[in-house]
């Protein structure tokens, strides 16, 4: 699978995934998403967004604040009506108002979950269990063991009106596992946790992949990168990209070089790459001496080939020469149309 | 269902809802016929150098007191469980927390009105059955007959408006709202009754069935059933029937947090 070159517009626009490499058809897409559009007012939430998830994948959904990730998944639960487009979830169409057969396969936790009052956490699991028609033993047994395993063990008997925020967003995530459902969505699962918490949370999810479809927002990116196999960004209600992780940050990878120059030549070697014309930004980095450049788009290859053969013809010293891995943090930011930090 | 019947009674009995709602009924239950019994020795008490002459209270009167104020405090504390019914925890995220597991909306509604209205009934038979009983321990027995067709006006005008706050709660964004439409619903009912008693509209109003109590339990003629309980009685399930058909036609189509 990869992504098209001709489909790839530059930052801000679209970056598609040509039908030859989409997410295979029919059982290996747990969701699809077509055309879907949804406006609040004169505020458009979501305009033509298409997007799917592969089955069996870990799925990142991020995107800057307002981008319609939450809208997206409200739309997928049948919380809410859409304007335009069509939804599929495990080959069901999920129309808002009408009952979904296939909710008996997902799980959804949102980003602040919320449980019956009066009850306690084993009664939210028992609940949960009974909803799902699970044999009432055998969930009693998973129920006690998946709230060991989310340290909830002995807040179980006390009553979900005392618990923390991050208590609920735990108990969430076990009520989100017990039915062992084919799709889960979770919005923000771990904004709650500490950061052993989020560790164990992602180590989970792993544990699911191959088993269960994931489709989970969040805004700690480097998590999003740890653990998902695809990613869907989008922003304004747009997809802006879509696709397998590794390819999403190798693509991305390749637009920028980091090149270290010998103390004394680091001023006239930023000078001459700001002159080139693939290069399109110039910034400092650590260690000092260390510069990045950032290539525009498409002009990688030329800038691979030709930067450092520049650099030689000035007389520069090239300590360290090299193409920089971006993290998704500075993807998002460039695809987002935000700025990358100087230095990353 | 079943599964949300059972949360629904956990939520009902711990939040204190149903037992305010069997409390306040048996309270009245039996103060009412203690009242009724004392009232004339009270009042000499009271009133020292006057002698006031209070005809001894019939065992009707003392129920009828007690069904009348169960249309009167127990409907404002019916309006009060079922306001926040739907509505609470539609705003909290409850709803959601259920209509996104394998359960319908349909069901969802189902098991609340079932619990919320069992116990409403419940509370006003107990409670009739206790004020009868205290009754005839006071002032000997009432005319069974008459109790259970007086209680079962009341129980129908009760679930006339218990059906309107809980359809209120369907469609409302917060209890208070829900709360709002239910007193609303029943000034209107008082409203029509003191307003179209006359016409010909009258005799099927659901405020007969409030009128009824003192006919039926401080009378004695024969009663008319189809005319005191049957013709009002079916304008109220109609109404009820409707409200929360209405209610319901809303809320399923509600997008949700």
């Amino acid at each position: 699978m990869a992504i098209c070159d001709a489909h790839r517009h530059g930052a801000d626009a679209e970056v598609a995934i040509c039908d030859a490499h989409r997410h295979g058809a029919g059982a290996e897409v747990a969701i699809r998403i077509e055309g879907l559009s949804k406006s609040f007012g004169p505020v458009k939430a979501l305009d033509g967004l298409s997007l799917s998830v592969p089955t069996g994948k870990v799925c990142g959904f991020i995107g800057p604040n307002g981008a319609g990730k939450t809208t997206t998944m409200r739309i997928l639960l049948g919380l809410l009506p859409r304007d335009a487009g069509t939804v599929r979830v495990l080959g069901e169409d999920v129309v808002f108002g009408k009952e979904l057969g296939v909710r008996s396969r997902m799980a959804y936790l949102p980003e602040n979950p919320v449980f019956p009052e009066k009850h306690t956490g084993l009664e939210v699991m028992d609940l949960v269990a009974g909803l799902y028609r699970l044999d009432p033993r055998t969930a009693r047994k998973r129920a006690q063991m998946l709230l060991g395993e989310f340290h909830l063990e002995k807040a179980s008997r006390r009553s979900v009106g005392t618990y923390s925020r991050g208590m609920k967003q735990r108990l969430g995530l076990a009520a989100c596992f017990l039915p062992e459902p084919e799709v889960m969505i979770l919005d923000e699962p771990v904004s709650a946790l500490d950061p052993e918490g989020r560790v164990e949370v992602f180590d989970i999810l792993t544990r699911l992949k191959g088993k269960s479809t994931v489709l989970f927002s969040s805004h700690i990116l480097e998590d999003v990168e740890r653990v998902s196999d695809s990613l869907l960004m989008i922003k304004g209600g747009r997809k802006v990209a879509e696709g397998p992780m590794e390819e999403l940050l190798t693509r991305f990878a390749a637009d920028r070089l980091k090149v270290r120059f010998r103390p004394d030549h680091v001023a006239r070697g930023k000078d001459v790459l700001a002159g080139l014309p693939w290069v399109e930004r110039v910034s400092d980095a650590d260690p000092p001496g260390t510069v990045l450049v950032d290539v525009r788009p498409a002009m990688m290859d030329e800038a691979l080939e030709e930067t450092a053969f520049r650099l030689a013809g000035e007389g520069l010293r090239v300590m360290e020469y090299s193409r920089v891995r971006t993290d998704l943090e500075t993807v998002f930011l460039r695809l987002t149309g935000g700025q990358p930090p100087a230095g990353r | 269902m079943g599964v949300l019947v059972g949360k629904e009674i956990r939520q009902a009995w711990r939040s204190f809802r149903l037992p305010a709602l069997f409390l306040v009924s048996l309270f009245l239950a039996i103060m009412d016929p203690l009242t009724a019994r004392y009232m004339g020795e009270i009042l000499a008490r009271l009133a020292q150098g006057v002698t006031i002459v209070v005809p001894p209270p019939s065992p009707g009167q003392a129920v009828a007191q007690y069904l009348g104020d169960i249309v009167e405090i127990g409907l404002l504390v019916v309006i009060a469980i079922t306001m926040g019914s739907v509505a609470n925890e539609k705003a909290s995220g409850v709803t959601t927390f259920v209509v996104t597991r394998p359960a319908s909306r349909r069901s969802y509604v189902a098991a609340k009105f079932v619990v919320l209205a069992g116990g409403v009934m419940a509370a006003i038979i107990a409670g009739t059955l206790v004020a009868g009983l205290y009754t005839w321990t006071l002032l000997g027995a009432p005319e069974w007959g008459r109790v259970g067709l007086a209680a079962l006006s009341v129980a129908l005008y009760v679930w006339l408006v218990f059906s309107a706050t809980f359809a209120a709660s369907m469609v409302a964004g917060s209890g208070l709202a829900a709360g709002g439409l239910g007193l609303a619903t029943m000034i209107v009912m008082g409203a029509a009754g003191a307003v179209l008693g006359g016409t010909e509209v009258g005799p099927y109003l659901p405020s007969v069935l409030v009128g009824n109590v003192q006919f039926l339990l401080a009378g004695t003629g024969d009663v008319d059933i189809w005319a005191r309980l049957v013709r009002p009685g079916i304008t109220a399930l109609v109404l009820s029937a409707l409200f929360l058909l209405l209610g319901y036609g809303r809320f399923r189509r509600q997008p949700l947090p």
